[in-house]
């Protein structure tokens, strides 16, 4: 049964299911708070910290090769610890605001470094989609899920085919500004 | 020098190879050169990919809006509850132990203060630390060294600070509606030892319950020095692997524990096989030998 209700929980990460993720978020956050509050994290930390967990294993259950080896909250809670051990090693990194001085170099095997750091750019672009107004968000999204202009002026209520794709590569514009601001870029730039 | 539009146009017609051949090399050659349009070309490629993935912005949206929903900070239930009105006496009491022995020490200026010396901490083959800390960490748990006769000087303080994470976890009912519970019934409390020889040696003890058989070697105990890193970068000191046995519905585990450890404060995290998040936790301080 409980093998069953591991792999209900990565089908419903992957179809993006409100109502299994409401309840994997209901039983991981008490374990996620004892963990991060202790060290300095707050209730918003631990809501960053779900979320990125989250896509983190959406990215890894696209890799054909996926198997969930241990029972989901395991799993999920390994995530989530190797994700704050890391956020704390690069907040110690940094000026002296942690005073812990032991490393926080987590041990983690295979694509770990990839998916952490693409996870941290989805976030960034998430965080910089969702400052767009409504319109920009739904006009981008529909030129790149492949719809037609057609459907997309329709859709848009737009009256040319030039005005569209002017208002496309705005908020195109707008969004990579945004993106480029946000701290979280800059640090991965560096 | 083109505009943000402009190059945001050519980028996107470059990442979608619909560029001509002279505007390709002309691209080419500025992109060798400019670093910044390279930042730029990969900043939009990864819009591109982001915004196709309909499924994942599903999915950042439905997170976005769980998230909003108010959460409640859970507490933890104590397993073996506190005498009521006791609890206020036992740090009271420690305060005054120790500005008695600051005001004795103040009395005694003939007597040498001793240095902490962190060589002085006996060698043994488990080092609870990675390296002893230059600066005390912060913690709103203060470190209790355990009284000896022995200089001062042999015990480093910050093996006997409070691991972070789990010590407020101790003695508590950690995880509950998981797939296995267990707890600990031996130590039921936390445990104070000294070692002979230089070896500690100890019984471990408790029950488990799941919704489904369990496999017999399905929970594991860990053993953790204090430091928050070790737990975090998942560095046990050692694995002992459990066996349970089944008595009616219910299951047991015993393991006897013999290790050799530096003084210090450590911690019994039980787990799942194959798990970090700890089921159970309970702490040992040792003290010097004798």
């Amino acid at each position: 049964m409980a093998e069953l209700r591991d792999q209900h929980y990565i089908e419903a990460i992957k179809i993006g299911d409100r109502v299994v993720l409401e309840t994997i978020y209901q039983t991981m956050m008490p374990s996620l708070l004892r963990l991060i509050k202790p060290t300095g994290g707050s209730i918003d930390d631990a809501k960053d910290l779900f979320q990125d967990a989250i896509v983190l294993i959406f990215k890894k259950i696209q890799q054909p090769d996926f198997t969930l080896t241990s029972a989901f909250s395991s799993y999920f809670y390994g995530i989530c610890r190797n994700l704050w051990a890391n956020h704390l090693k690069k907040k110690s990194s940094g000026h002296v605001t942690f005073g812990e001085d032991t490393k926080y170099n987590f041990v983690t095997d295979g694509d770990w470094h990839e998916l952490e750091e693409q996870t941290t750019r989805t976030r960034i672009f998430y965080r910089a989609f969702r400052q767009l107004g409504q319109d920009c968000q739904q006009l981008l999204q529909l030129f790149f899920q492949q719809k037609t202009m057609e459907e997309i002026m329709q859709e848009m209520q737009l009256g040319s085919y030039d005005y569209a794709r002017r208002r496309k590569y705005l908020c195109k514009g707008k969004l990579t500004e945004l993106m480029k601001n946000d701290p979280a870029y800059q640090e991965l730039s560096r | 020098m083109m505009n943000k539009q402009q190059d945001i146009e050519l980028i996107e017609q470059y990442l979608d190879n619909q560029l001509n051949e002279p505007d390709l090399m002309a691209f080419q050659s500025r992109l060798a050169t400019d670093a910044e349009l390279r930042a730029l070309v990969d900043l939009q490629r990864q819009v591109q990919a982001e915004l196709a993935n309909a499924a994942q912005i599903k999915l950042l949206n439905t997170l976005h809006d769980i998230v909003q929903s108010p959460f409640e900070v859970p507490t933890l239930q104590k397993e073996t509850p506190t005498k009521p009105g006791l609890g206020w006496w036992i740090p009271g009491v420690s305060i005054l132990i120790v500005v008695a022995y600051l005001f004795y020490s103040a009395l005694q200026p003939a007597v040498q203060q001793p240095q902490l010396q962190p060589e002085a901490v006996p060698k043994t083959d488990a080092q609870p630390a990675e390296q002893v800390p230059t600066q005390t960490p912060k913690s709103e748990i203060p470190a209790q060294v355990p009284k000896t006769t022995e200089p001062i000087a042999a015990l480093n303080p910050a093996d006997f600070q409070p691991n972070r994470i789990l010590d407020p976890l101790v003695g508590s009912q950690v995880r509950g509606g998981g797939a296995i519970e267990a707890s600990f019934t031996q130590p039921a409390k936390s445990l104070n030892l000294t070692p002979q020889n230089g070896r500690i040696s100890f019984l471990v003890k408790g029950n488990a319950s799941a919704d489904d058989k369990p496999e017999k070697d399905a929970l594991q105990l860990l053993l953790f020095s204090n430091r928050d890193a070790d737990f975090l970068n998942n560095k046990p000191i050692q694995k002992f692997p459990l066996s349970l046995l089944s008595i009616g519905n219910a299951y047991r585990f015993s393991k006897t524990i013999d290790q050799n450890l530096k003084p210090g404060l450590y911690y019994l995290v039980l787990v799942e096989k194959n798990s970090i998040e700890p089921l159970a936790v309970q702490k040992i301080t040792v003290n010097l030998s004798k």
